[in-house]
């Protein structure tokens, strides 16, 4: 009887860290889009460390963002409830996608059970970062396939001060972490606008393809991956245009609640173009493959072993996987 | 080898190196703009983590300093900075026979936005940041990306959406050496 006391206690106190971390992850998330910040961060990634600046402010016409690198090439990333502006000065480029509505909380599922069996939620403790007391929190991945995140969150106003991503054994893969961050304070419009203005940059735009009534529906996907990793499912499917110029893309997202993979397949591609193969940018993975005249472009913040996987399984509707 | 040069040079930063070893790590330092740059790269990070990461980021500044001071037939600029316990014994070396020492003192001025220091080179201003450097960050990893850029910047709107980062995926697009979409059309 006192060793079912003993379990039931332990099964209790497990089941309450893991409300309170997410709790915490929820109201992180709610400080990121709703907070008013102007901060200065580090980006670590393989040997390499790059400084940064956000600003962020959300008013009665939604949320304005604008991230500036601080080293290296002076790129620029502008973002509102619209549309997101990427400035490479370097490449003498400006990219212009649609930004997407971004969902209501909360940003980790209500239902634990659809995660948990994927992911463990962890309350590590406290710790100070950037001059503000934190909670840390972890989510850590039960296999190969994801990888783990750790929080910083300021006790205070939930925002995010330090953010992990790890990979095997919970080995840092990718850290950005505030050194000065200012919460809260009037953020004038002048800091949103773009230092740069674009002139004489050659500009891309990307564009959903709308398809119309009566022809191919976007809902039906041309392909289907044959192997995916547990958990993840299909959340959207669309045509686009990823260059002018060039032919429409079908684009499926899957997600596992938490880490989100891109498959992107465009027939009759032009030119054999960029890379074949692997590339990876930090925690960011890229694998590419041609099927015939297509060519199969996963991307997603995953380990490398999962984008290889699902570009390799894709297969033309209709016709047979030989897995 | 690499490995070894990487330990000194992190202790040199945290000011744990032993004096032989500093010696010899500092005349290599003369000759190595690679390394040179690898230092002031580890200054950065240990700045970062302890929070100590001035507003404005130079890392170009010890190559502008080192051209000002080619002009110059022999500068002292040491007596006008403050020189960490670890960097006294080179104060006293004339600033242009020693690549090294300029390296030095460029990280002095890295770390302490606020000390009085001469105005060699000037740091054009762009609104109310300071983009001090335009010279590319060094490469460390090479990736192999040409042509991803636009599917990442598509890619991160639905990480975005999941609002668990907020922007920070945009950090690999405003941090990475993506190759223009245009060079992939070259080929």
């Amino acid at each position: 009887m006192k060793g079912l006391l003993i379990i039931l206690l332990a099964a209790s106190g497990q089941v309450f860290a893991q409300d309170s971390a997410r709790e915490w992850l929820d109201e992180m998330s709610s400080a990121l889009q709703t907070l008013d910040y102007d901060g200065t961060f580090v980006y670590l990634h393989d040997d390499r460390l790059e400084a940064m600046r956000i600003i962020h402010r959300m008013d009665a016409g939604g949320q304005r963002e604008r991230l500036v690198s601080l080293t290296g090439s002076a790129r620029e990333v502008l973002r509102d409830d619209k549309s997101v502006t990427c400035i490479m000065p370097d490449n003498k480029s400006v990219m212009v996608g649609q930004s997407r509505p971004r969902q209501p909380f909360p940003v980790v599922p209500r239902d634990l059970d659809s995660v948990s069996p994927y992911y463990t939620l962890e309350d590590v403790g406290d710790d100070r970062m950037a001059g503000y007391h934190a909670r840390v929190i972890a989510i850590k991945p039960r296999d190969a396939f994801r990888y783990g995140y750790r929080f910083w969150i300021d006790k205070n106003t939930r925002m995010l001060l330090k953010s992990d991503l790890t990979g095997d054994k919970g080995k840092p893969i990718e850290q950005v972490m505030f050194t000065r961050v200012v919460i809260g304070s009037d953020i004038p419009t002048d800091a949103l606008q773009p230092s740069l203005t674009g002139d004489g940059y050659v500009w891309h735009r990307q564009e959903d393809i709308h398809t119309p009534a009566g022809s191919r529906s976007a809902g039906e996907p041309g392909w289907a991956v044959g192997k995916l990793p547990g958990g993840f499912e299909l959340t959207h499917f669309q045509h686009k245009r990823m260059r002018e110029g060039r032919g429409d893309a079908e684009h499926m997202v899957f997600t596992d609640g938490l880490a989100t993979v891109s498959v992107y397949v465009e027939h009759s591609p032009a030119e054999r173009s960029g890379f074949i193969g692997l590339s990876t940018m930090g925690a960011m993975n890229a694998y590419r493959v041609m099927q015939g005249d297509s060519q199969v472009t996963v991307v997603g913040e995953v380990p490398a072993e999962t984008v290889e996987m699902i570009a390799n399984s894709l297969v033309r509707n209709g016709s047979e996987s030989h897995d | 080898m690499m490995d070894t040069l990487n330990e000194q040079l992190s202790a040199l930063v945290d000011d744990e190196l032993g004096e032989p070893e500093q010696d010899l790590l500092l005349r290599r330092l003369v000759g190595d703009a690679g390394l040179r740059d690898r230092l002031v790269r580890y200054q950065l990070i240990s700045d970062a983590l302890r929070s100590d990461l001035p507003h404005r980021v130079d890392i170009g500044f010890h190559r502008r300093v080192h051209a000002a001071l080619a002009q110059e037939a022999a500068i002292h600029a040491a007596p006008a900075l403050r020189i960490k316990t670890l960097f006294k014994p080179l104060a006293g070396l004339a600033v242009a026979a020693s690549v090294a020492v300029v390296a030095v003192l460029s990280l002095q001025s890295v770390r302490r936005p606020d000390t009085a220091v001469p105005v060699i080179a000037s740091v054009p201003g762009v609104n109310d940041y300071i983009r001090a450097d335009n010279t590319p960050a060094p490469v460390v990893q090479h990736n192999n990306a040409r042509g991803l850029d636009v599917y990442l910047v598509n890619h991160n709107e639905y990480a975005v959406n999941r609002g668990m980062q907020g922007m920070l995926p945009y950090v690999r697009i405003v941090g990475q050496d993506l190759q223009p979409d245009g060079n992939e059309d070259a080929r």
